[in-house]
């Protein structure tokens, strides 16, 4: 600890530390205007200058590290000129057009010209050219005479996502922020977060509403599943007009990406559903929910009296909240008496679960978002987490910025990634498993293992050994292309590591041997401990804002809440006891298989919540069959869906803005949605009609709000025990990891693939998602902003194969498989290995998975996303 | 006009206004030089510490509204004092000279001016407003004077430079506080691209520099100098971790065609800009490996040769073409190469023989006795120069000694002797490689010098050393040693190794080649063009400039390939009015040690983590790791960013 005297009083302070963050931590006030906490620093405005005793330099107090006696003042004549004299400065050619401006009302230039008591321009304009409006994105505005050159913008897009789009341009006074390299823009909008003026605004809707008619309600967002903390600016609660950020609230500290701030005007879309539908004479008309509900309840108990409870099925949605999922399920279970329960979770990222359930006993992220930056080396496998996860991308940044740390990329695509990376792998597409086994072999050899960990806390080392002995460097280059160089300098930067966190996503997960890739990477992680506390960490990257919690939840056929299966006596007779019905003991029909089976005809009656298995499920000629034949079929969902068509009665559902509940994110935080505006239309939240619907089916469930169900859940679920809503509101809560249970090293076998390309069909043709869109795309694609300014899809193609096939840049083009074909665009990229063709695209509305094999291997149903063989021909 | 009329330099006021010039006081604290150029001369110099003016004709007003105009024109745009401040500063100035003043103008330009100077983020903006401040303080009836009389002043002409301490000092003047700043915001690879526009060699240069821009960094007034070497460093290996090449842009190829003797710093260095303004370049190098003296006369402990290669291949990837193992005068003659159709030369043979120290025995060819530059190109060419010696013994104070010393341990010798006639004090070697080498055990002994080698069955078996004592200085200004006669002593040795300096082997030149030669056996070239007396041939670094540091070799290097451009295009062959500039502040000097900077310190420099001397004494890998980025990052946090600017009437 130093000690240091300011403004006469006396403090101490630890080393390190700056005089701004001193004076803060003891309530002095020191003004500032383009220090920013979460940015390295900058010093360009010059309003936190204080003097120091025996100095003849007024120094940057957000920049000055105190010093052991420093005697500081804050006040003195000379830096409150100087402050002031910025300030004047600042106001030379800034418009006065703070009516007319956004940040009117919380503007930092504003609040602190005000503060200074500066009632005019002192100095005369000074004529200047005026500099390009022209910004990195559309979404947002612009406005050059307002900016104050603070520079937050330029470090922000720098230090926070690390795309580097901004600098300033010319010198002197006619200096000005420009996009020098827009084709790195994300639009993210951490430019637009840390602007303290009006210099750029959010361009999407027209009506903002001044900052005190705006009611701004804090909430979790409804996108990807790293839990984003933002805020929903709304008017009368009638409309959601802007999504703000809060400081460093969350673990997004304030940041999102382009989705999260840019993509809630789905909310409004006019396609929204607005009553419910039923179906009449092959015509949905629109009906009350009285009649409506009476419809379902009447026609499900009769199936379930007709056919008995197997008979009906159940999907419930990874968007939907927690008290839904557990509500749904309960419906089911308790109410219908069928475990036919699955949702989207187990095809985008089943295999993590059930993988690292298998090895770690942990269905989750093994650490916190917060803690990879403590890493010195990233494994970055099978994820493009800058275009898919960019929060979690941008804690991992700080890995390299605050730590050093060295990267890996595996991937066959060239990401964003890659350009941080020490190493850089491009396995053959389906591959990855001989990479990681072979790695492992490798460290076992050198003797890179915790031996006294594996001893005393894990089981089955002696089998893993045995298992990955074939997985020589010559068998690897055979199988997947890296030659063993590289295999040796992977070895090196691992071995060099001491804490090394391991990233995966979609890229390794849906791919047909996606588990054993997981149970491999938890090979690797025990090795070293990388899953204990003080380890790197394993972290699965998850697709839907509540894919944790929709698992939590038991929205799954064979798994209770709490993640107790349903053959388990002892765990199923706690629910028994507790909701009062028997519960089937035999698991249910996984998501693939409910509508795989369909057209076998045992299954009469589905009611799907939020989920469409036109765009999720390949073989939709089967689809169609399968769903003619049922007796009844219910779907809830925001807007008319594919499978919508083929429903007896619709029910208009409600977004994340309209409805109170809780979300569980990938770092397993539970935290709040909070209903920001009345729902749309006559939509009702679908926690109350699962409680209308089973009341009148003869098991009542009521509820009076979210908050019981809360309590319900925490009173059956252990690792839900802490939470509840007065809890929640200080904040999220991450649920706890238990790390009693020995770990299991598990052989992971690679799987031949479904196919492999042939000279009909010679590609690899791999899907991916990107930025703007997420998921399949249903709501992301009725965002305006991100809808409408962002092309849809586009194949992505190696010159090589391009030229191959005669293929031209940007033309129209046929993706053809084995089971069909699909148009889009070309894009001739070197960034792609030889073969192997991307196709960008959310699933919605290019029936994509139509092009899937429509094989599955039974032991794990979901669909191989990744990976398919085709050709692409000129359109 | 040979006098100083009136300077404020450095807040010193020397005001000879109304003094016969016989009487004029002279000014101590600045060294001005009289001539801008060979035409016209320097009237009055406005930078950052003040105002010098020698011609009574010069116009303050029009001087000052120059000066600050200079300054906005150079502001990063990157803090608002500077950036708008200086700006209003010259809109008055500006109005003033134009014959629109208002007497209220003088007490805004002051309380402005004064403001700036305090409030600024960096050296510009601190500096900027200083003359206009003296000038304020000690013309003010001049400037009272252009505001009463309405009339507009005419413009004169200046020469503006923007210098800072640590660039100016640079004789490769690579853009330091530039590429700093690139680093301060994470922009490394620009940071890289910044230094590659002074030099082809940031690996190299980051690791051996011998650093002026160090000594003569301001940080070191406030506590230390900034780490600039590693930091280039830093931003050198970044490229190859992050496994990048560069993306350097060619002007399109031209017809004429260059060659270079020499695949040394300055022979390298001139290739690389040749073929960047698309020149066809061929080098013929003498040995099979390119660096010259970087490969061969630094160990590999110190300069990895995977470093120094790669960055030769990024100069073979434009286009450049090395003949190796082809020693000119032998394996080719000048005038064959000439005839080869190269239109230009340039030589850069470098300093590759050793000076002899006139010690008896030195000429007898004992078995042990090897000079150093030869001991250092045998141990970087992977071999031992003498297996069976054991204990060597290594005479002079230079880095060559040093290296000499330090790879001896390298090649597995147990006993290892630095002999030097001084003491440590005045050792010419980098402070750092001394200490090294202590912390390695190489046995020092200092005031002691040669005077005869003992020789058994014409192997070396000792050498017979005499004490020295320090007497008075001489030119260089150390004090010279002195024999202490009678205190001769005898060190038992297998291995001597004399490594007092090095010469130039100007044996391939002819006389019919036409290329003159100095008395001290280097070529003789017109300084400033680096042309010989032979149009069309050039030459520069060691071989014109005798052994010098990499820094300036290859900073002649890439200066030489300007001329010879400027000779390709049929230009004249001049010095640059930027090499001109530079020149000059070379002279007024632009760091002073003095200088109180009034800032708190307490910051120490990053220094790179090593490996221990034990462990790293018997191996070639490098010593040192490179920083992290978040070390580099906080170091570079440490620059104050001292730019300024100068402007001379004339």
């Amino acid at each position: 600890m130093l000690k240091l005297t300011i403004d006469g009083k006396e403090i101490e302070a630890r080393e390190n530390q700056t005089i701004l963050e001193v004076a803060k931590e003891n309530g002095i006030y020191i003004p500032s205007l383009c220090y920013h906490p979460k940015l390295s620093l900058i010093k360009s405005c010059r309003v936190c200058l204080v003097d120091v005793e025996g100095y003849e330099m007024p120094v940057a107090s957000c920049a000055t590290p105190v010093l052991e006696g420093m005697i500081i003042h804050t006040k003195t004549e000379r830096v409150e000129k100087m402050r002031h004299e910025a300030l004047k400065l600042l106001l030379v050619n800034h418009p006065l057009d703070c009516p007319i401006c956004d940040a009117g009302g919380e503007c930092m230039l504003q609040n602190r010209v005000y503060d200074f008591g500066i009632e005019r321009n002192e100095y005369p304009p000074e004529p200047v050219e005026k500099p390009s409006a022209e910004y990195g994105t559309p979404l947002i505005r612009k406005w050059p005479d307002r900016c104050v050159m603070c520079l937050r913008c330029v470090h922000a897009c720098i230090d926070v996502p690390g795309a580097d789009v901004l600098e300033v341009a010319e010198h002197g006074f006619t200096s000005f922020i420009q996009a020098a390299r827009k084709e790195n823009c994300i639009s993210c909008g951490e430019c637009l977060h840390v602007c303290p003026v009006g210099a750029l605004t959010e361009n999407l809707s027209k009506i903002k509403g001044r900052i005190w008619q705006l009611e701004r309600v804090q909430t979790t967002c409804t996108f990807c599943g790293c839990g984003c903390q933002l805020e929903l600016n709304t008017l009368r609660k009638q409309r959601v007009v802007k999504v703000t950020t809060k400081g460093e609230t969350g673990v997004n500290q304030g940041s999102l990406c382009v989705r999260g701030r840019f993509g809630y005007d789905f909310i409004h879309h006019p396609e929204r559903l607005q009553k419910p539908l039923v179906k009449k004479s092959g015509l949905f008309v629109e009906t009350t929910w009285e009649e409506a509900l009476d419809l379902i309840a009447t026609r499900l108990k009769e199936i379930k009296e007709k056919y008995g409870p197997q008979s009906i099925g159940g999907i419930s949605s990874a968007r939907a909240t927690n008290e839904e999922n557990y509500l749904f399920q309960k419906w089911m279970r308790a109410c219908i008496g069928t475990n036919h329960i699955d949702n989207g979770v187990r095809l985008s990222s089943g295999p993590a679960f059930y993988g690292m359930m298998e090895g770690l006993g942990i269905g989750a992220m093994t650490h916190s978002f917060e803690e990879v930056k403590e890493a010195d080396l990233l494994l970055v496998i099978g994820t493009d987490v800058y275009d898919d996860h960019l929060i979690f991308s941008n804690q991992m940044r700080k890995a390299i910025r605050f730590n050093g740390a060295r990267v890996i990329s595996i991937d066959p695509r060239r990401t964003q990634w890659e350009k941080w990376a020490d190493l850089w792998l491009r396995p053959a597409p389906g591959t990855d498993l001989f990479l990681i086994n072979g790695l492992i072999r490798l460290l076992i050899k050198e003797g890179v293992v915790l031996k006294e960990y594996i001893e005393s806390r894990t089981e089955g080392f002696e089998e893993l050994r045995a298992s990955v002995e074939r997985f020589t460097p010559e068998t690897i280059q055979e199988t997947t292309g890296i030659p063993p160089e590289d295999l040796q300098r992977l070895v090196r930067l691992y071995r060099s590591a001491r804490r090394r966190a391991i990233i995966f996503g979609s890229g390794l997960i849906q791919h047909h041997n996606g588990e054993e890739m997981v149970r491999a990477l938890c090979n690797l992680a025990l090795l070293t401990g990388e899953d204990e506390e003080g380890g790197g960490g394993l972290y699965p990257m998850l697709a839907q804002s509540n894919a944790q919690g929709a698992l939590d939840m038991g929205a799954l056929s064979e798994f209770l809440p709490g993640r107790i299966r349903v053959d388990d006596p002892r765990g199923r007779r706690l629910f028994e006891g507790a909701w009062e019905r028997e519960i089937s003991p035999k698991p249910g029909l996984t998501y693939l298989e409910l509508f795989d089976q369909l057209p076998e005809g045992k299954i009469k009656a589905l009611y799907v919540f939020g989920e469409d298995p036109f765009i999720t499920l390949p073989n939709l000629e089967r689809l169609r069959i399968g769903l003619n034949r049922l007796e009844f079929l219910v779907v809830q969902d925001l807007f008319m869906t594919h499978i919508g068509n083929y429903a007896h009665v619709i029910l208009p559902g409600t977004s994340f803005a309209e409805k109170n509940g809780t979300f569980t994110s990938m770092e397993r935080r539970v935290q709040r949605v909070r209903q920001a505006i009345f729902p749309v239309g006559e939509s009702k939240p679908e926690w109350e009609v699962f409680c209308e619907l089973s009341g009148r089916m003869g098991y009542p469930m009521s509820y009076r709000s979210p908050s019981d169900i809360m309590e319900e859940i925490s009173s059956l679920v252990p690792f839900y025990s802490n939470m509840n809503y007065s809890r929640l509101e200080q904040g999220g809560i991450q649920w706890p990891l238990t790390r009693g249970r020995r770990k299991r090293f598990i052989p992971a076998e690679p799987k031949k693939p479904m196919e492999t390309p042939n000279e009909e069909y010679p590609l690899w043709i791999i899907p991916r998602g990107f930025h703007y869109h997420y998921g399949v795309g249903t709501t992301t694609k009725r965002a305006m902003g991100l809808g409408k300014v962002f092309q849809e899809t586009r194949i992505e193609i190696h010159p090589e194969d391009a030229s191959k096939a005669q293929l031209l840049e940007g033309e129209p083009v046929r993706v053809i498989s084995p089971r069909g074909e699909v148009e889009t665009v070309c894009h001739i990229s070197e960034d792609l290995p030889k073969g192997v063709a991307y196709f960008a695209t959310s699933f919605f509305p290019v029936f994509v998975n139509n092009l899937l094999t429509s094989a599955y291997d039974s032991r794990f149903p979901i669909p191989v996303y990744k990976a398919f063989i085709g050709r692409i021909e000129k359109h | 006009m040979t006098g100083i009329l009136f300077s404020s330099w450095g807040g010193l006021v020397v005001d000879n206004r109304g003094k016969s010039e016989d009487q004029w006081q002279g000014v101590p604290n600045l060294s001005l030089p009289e001539e801008f150029d060979k035409e016209k001369k320097i009237r009055a110099f406005v930078g950052w510490d003040g105002i010098a003016i020698r011609d009574p004709q010069v116009n303050i007003v029009d001087l000052i509204r120059a000066y600050m105009e200079a300054v906005q024109k150079e502001s990063c745009g990157k803090c608002t004092p500077c950036r708008v401040g200086t700006r209003i500063l010259s809109s008055i100035l500006n109005r003033i000279s134009d014959g629109e003043g208002r007497t209220e103008d003088l007490g805004q330009l002051r309380g402005l001016a004064e403001v700036i100077s305090k409030s600024s983020k960096c050296n510009l903006g601190q500096t900027g407003p200083r003359p206009l401040l003296h000038a304020l303080e000690h013309f003010q009836s001049q400037f009272l004077e252009a505001i009463h009389s309405k009339r507009k002043i005419p413009r004169e002409e200046y020469k503006m430079k923007v210098t800072v301490p640590c660039e100016s000092a640079c004789p490769s003047h690579l853009p330091v506080h530039r590429y700093i700043e690139l680093i301060k915001e994470g922009r490394f690879l620009e940071s890289l691209a910044a230094i590659r526009e002074a030099t082809c060699l940031p690996g190299v240069l980051g690791r051996v520099c011998i650093r002026p821009c160090e000594d003569n960094c301001r940080r070191q007034n406030v506590d230390e100098c900034l780490s600039i070497k590693w930091l280039k460093r830093f931003v050198a290996d970044y490229e190859i971790e992050k496994r990048r090449t560069p993306s350097i842009k060619k002007e399109a190829p031209k017809s004429e065609k260059v060659a270079i003797i020499g695949a040394g710093p300055a022979g390298l260095s001139c290739a690389y800009y040749l073929a960047l303004k698309g020149y066809s370049v061929t080098i013929f190098e003498r040995l099979g490996e390119p660096g010259g003296m970087a490969a061969v006369g630094i160990p590999d402990y110190r300069l990895p040769r995977e470093i120094l290669r790669r960055e030769v291949k990024i100069i073979e990837d434009l286009g450049v073409e090395i003949k190796y193992h082809t020693q000119v005068g032998k394996d080719i003659t000048l005038s064959q190469i000439f005839e080869q159709g190269y239109k230009a030369l340039f030589i850069a043979v470098g300093a590759q023989t050793n000076t002899p120290m006139g010690v008896e025995g030195e000429d007898k060819g004992y078995k042990g006795f090897i000079p150093g530059v030869f001991y250092l190109l045998e141990i970087n060419l992977g071999r031992d120069p003498y297996p069976e010696g054991e204990k060597v013994v290594v005479v002079g104070g230079g880095n060559v000694a040093i290296d000499c010393v330090r790879s001896s341990f390298r090649i597995g010798k147990r006993d290892v002797n630095l002999v030097y006639r001084r003491t440590k004090k005045e050792m010419p070697a980098d402070r750092v490689e001394i200490h090294d080498a202590e912390e390695e055990g190489v046995k020092f002994h200092y005031l002691c010098n040669p005077v005869r080698i003992i020789a058994k069955d014409n192997k070396v078996v000792g050498v017979e050393c005499i004490r020295m004592e320090l007497g008075e200085p001489d030119e260089s200004g150390r004090r010279r040693p002195v024999p202490l006669k009678g205190s001769e002593f005898f060190i038992e040795t297998d291995i001597l190794i004399p490594a007092i300096g090095q010469a130039i082997d100007l044996s391939f030149l002819e006389e019919k080649d036409g290329i003159k030669t100095t008395r001290r056996s280097t070529i003789a070239v017109d300084e400033k063009t680096f042309m010989t007396s032979r149009p069309g041939v050039f030459s520069a670094g060691d071989c014109v400039t005798g052994p010098d540091v990499l820094v300036r070799a290859a900073g002649h290097g890439k200066r030489a390939a300007e001329k010879i451009d400027l000779f390709l295009r049929g230009l004249e062959v001049k010095e640059s009015e930027e090499e001109r500039l530079e020149a000059l502040m070379e002279k007024i000097k632009v760091y002073n040690k003095e200088e109180k900077i009034g800032l708190p310190g307490g910051q120490k420099r990053a220094t790179l983590p090593m490996l221990p001397p034990e462990t790293r004494k018997w191996t070639f890998d490098e010593v040192e790791s490179g920083f992290t980025i978040p070390v580099a990052q906080k170091e570079a946090e440490r620059c104050l960013r001292c730019v300024r600017v100068g402007l001379f009437a004339v």
